[in-house]
């Protein structure tokens, strides 16, 4: 669930800083880069950033040589999440809920996902299949992707002079592209290209992911705002590529082509679907945005995809390096017969390093990550029961004592400290109980081994 | 939403039939050439087929004759035009890149437009 508000959280960061660098540099920047932008803010919304902040500390660690790493294979490992509020450590016992909410969300997004991209396959299907059957001519073209040595020739079919309909694109692997019947050459020809552009930028690829992004944090309002955003960018990024290189005269030409193709589809539909209110004429939602790519085409603006690219890594690390700032929750499976109250005891002592049960010596003296654990050391053996209450641990115990004792044991842990010739120590930590009666001590399994490089106990 | 044009491979057959035939025919000699083809359909079978294709507006029946309301070429580019805007409607339109505006603009957006254009 965390990972689920952090994704929604950086791509609303990121959407908001798209659009705040659009209004501010509306007429300098270039649609091809808020596009850019646009879809890294996509990204944001589908990939889980704290799983980049892992990467970044690691990079960090093999770059710098400092800095530590979780390891894995020690024990005890309980089954709870730790989390750290307020300088404590927690048991966050409802980890199990939120892993079956996050579970069922996701899975419910993705099905939704896949349902909808199904019903567009079939729909795909019973177009061409009415293209074939009302024998529209039909073209293969290929398209060459990828460089100089390794490179894919994607098959694109093009249905040329259909009689009805609108110029669009649809298909992701087998892209097929609709051209309706045109007044000239040329503009057939510049509706093409605006398809094709479509189709070398996959942009229908990453309308799919704006579309599960949309699904997955359907109660975000950033992420309806991109996704209605979107459409509006693309559009006036591809007139930009098309237009590229192209006089006023021909830009005009283009733009003319728009506007009298948006006319023919209101034409061709059944009921007015633009409803306009009042006295006075007002462009209405749609004519508003043809007048914004007609303002954008004939406004010249540099794109630097260099430029670009380095803004978004800027922006990716200042929006993740947030994910630094918090100590990543680990999570561990419980061992047989350790209570909630003796994990939140051994996490809440002082702090030590410690290597695993079956490091060797020179495993331990390896520059490895350790987890920092906590335990008050006051006797070379004590007892700490689970209200961490210390008690000095004597082998010699008074035999009469014992005997007639009706002991009541209470759980805890026993620590046997040694001090080295070296000035160095070690911890050896056990399960064990002991008998509030007779002080007598019951060892149990040991938890861990820890080493210090100097004793400070 | 299920297209009116959408006819299953059966109702299909019949309408090729009646497409093949310049006038209206009855009933029971389109029977017949169902037969001739080979297929064995009763006249309840023919009857239900030719119910639905009416009630879907794509035949039209009057006294035991039935006749083809569009012709073919007519009906698959009306299909096709259904088609297209079932694709660009919708929660479709989200896997399908456009040249234009997919609701369009009326007579009077485009003069205007077109002015704004002229005067840049």
């Amino acid at each position: 669930m965390g990972y689920l508000m952090v994704m929604s959280l950086s791509g609303t960061v990121m959407t908001g800083i798209c659009a705040l660098i659009r209004g501010w540099r509306k007429h300098k920047i270039s649609a091809r880069s808020a596009y850019f932008l646009a879809k890294a803010a996509i990204l944001y919304y589908l990939i889980p950033l704290p799983e980049l902040g892992e990467r970044y500390s690691r990079m960090l660690m093999y770059v710098t040589g400092i800095g530590s790493r979780h390891v894995s294979d020690f024990s005890p490992r309980w089954s709870y999440y730790m989390i750290r509020a307020n300088g404590d450590l927690y048991i966050n016992s409802y980890m199990k809920i939120q892993y079956m909410a996050a579970t069922i969300w996701i899975l419910g997004a993705v099905s939704v996902f896949l349902a909808e991209l199904l019903a567009h396959y079939r729909s795909g299907r019973r177009l061409v299949d009415c293209m074939d059957e009302a024998k529209v001519s039909a073209e293969t073209w290929g398209i060459r992707r990828g460089g100089r040595f390794c490179h894919i020739q994607q098959r694109v079919t093009v249905y040329r002079d259909v009689p009805d309909g609108q110029d669009m694109t649809f298909g992701l692997f087998r892209p097929v592209i609709l051209c309706t019947l045109k007044d000239g050459k040329k503009q057939e020809e510049y509706a093409l290209q605006h398809e094709l552009v479509h189709v070398r930028r996959v942009d229908i690829f990453w309308k799919m992911l704006l579309r599960l992004a949309t699904i997955l944090h359907w109660w975000n309002p950033a992420v309806w705002y991109l996704y209605h955003d979107f459409e509006r960018l693309c559009e006036c990024s591809c007139d930009e590529i098309v237009l590229q290189g192209k006089t006023e005269e021909e830009k005009k030409d283009y733009l003319r082509l728009v506007v009298i193709e948006a006319e023919k589809v209101k034409k061709g539909k059944r009921k007015s679907e633009n409803p306009r209110w009042g006295l006075g004429f007002e462009l209405g939602k749609e004519a508003r945005r043809i007048e914004e790519r007609m303002e954008n085409a004939m406004r010249t603006k540099k794109w630097n995809s260099a430029a670009a690219m380095l803004l978004v890594i800027v922006l990716t690390m200042i929006n993740s390096a947030t994910v630094l700032a918090y100590p990543k929750v680990y999570t561990e499976t419980q061992k047989e017969g350790v209570s909630e109250e003796i994990i939140e005891m051994e996490l809440n002592g002082d702090s030590i390093q410690f290597v695993p049960d079956d490091a060797s010596e020179e495993e331990a003296k390896k520059d490895r990550g350790y987890i920092v654990r906590q335990i008050q050391v006051r006797y070379e053996e004590q007892f700490t029961d689970i209200d961490g209450n210390i008690f000095p641990v004597n082998d010699i115990t008074n035999e009469n004592m014992y005997s007639s004792c009706s002991h009541t044991y209470v759980s805890g842990i026993r620590s046997k400290h040694g001090k080295n010739k070296d000035g160095t120590c070690t911890l050896a930590v056990f399960y064990a109980e002991r008998c509030s009666k007779c002080s007598d001590v019951v060892m149990g399994n040991r938890l861990f081994v820890a080493n210090f490089d100097l004793c400070s106990h | 939403m299920k297209s009116i044009f959408s006819i299953t491979n059966a109702e299909r057959e019949v309408m090729e039939k009646l497409w093949d035939q310049k006038e209206s025919i009855r009933q029971s000699q389109l029977l017949t050439l169902f037969e001739e083809d080979g297929k064995e359909w009763k006249r309840q079978t023919l009857n239900t087929f030719l119910v639905n294709l009416e009630e879907k507006g794509l035949v039209v029946r009057e006294r035991r004759m039935v006749k083809a309301v569009y012709g073919r070429e007519e009906y698959n580019l009306m299909r096709m035009k259904e088609e297209i805007d079932h694709m660009y409607g919708g929660k479709l339109s989200n896997f399908v890149a456009a040249f234009t505006e997919k609701n369009g603009i009326d007579e009077e957006e485009a003069q205007v437009l077109l002015k704004i254009l002229e005067n840049k």
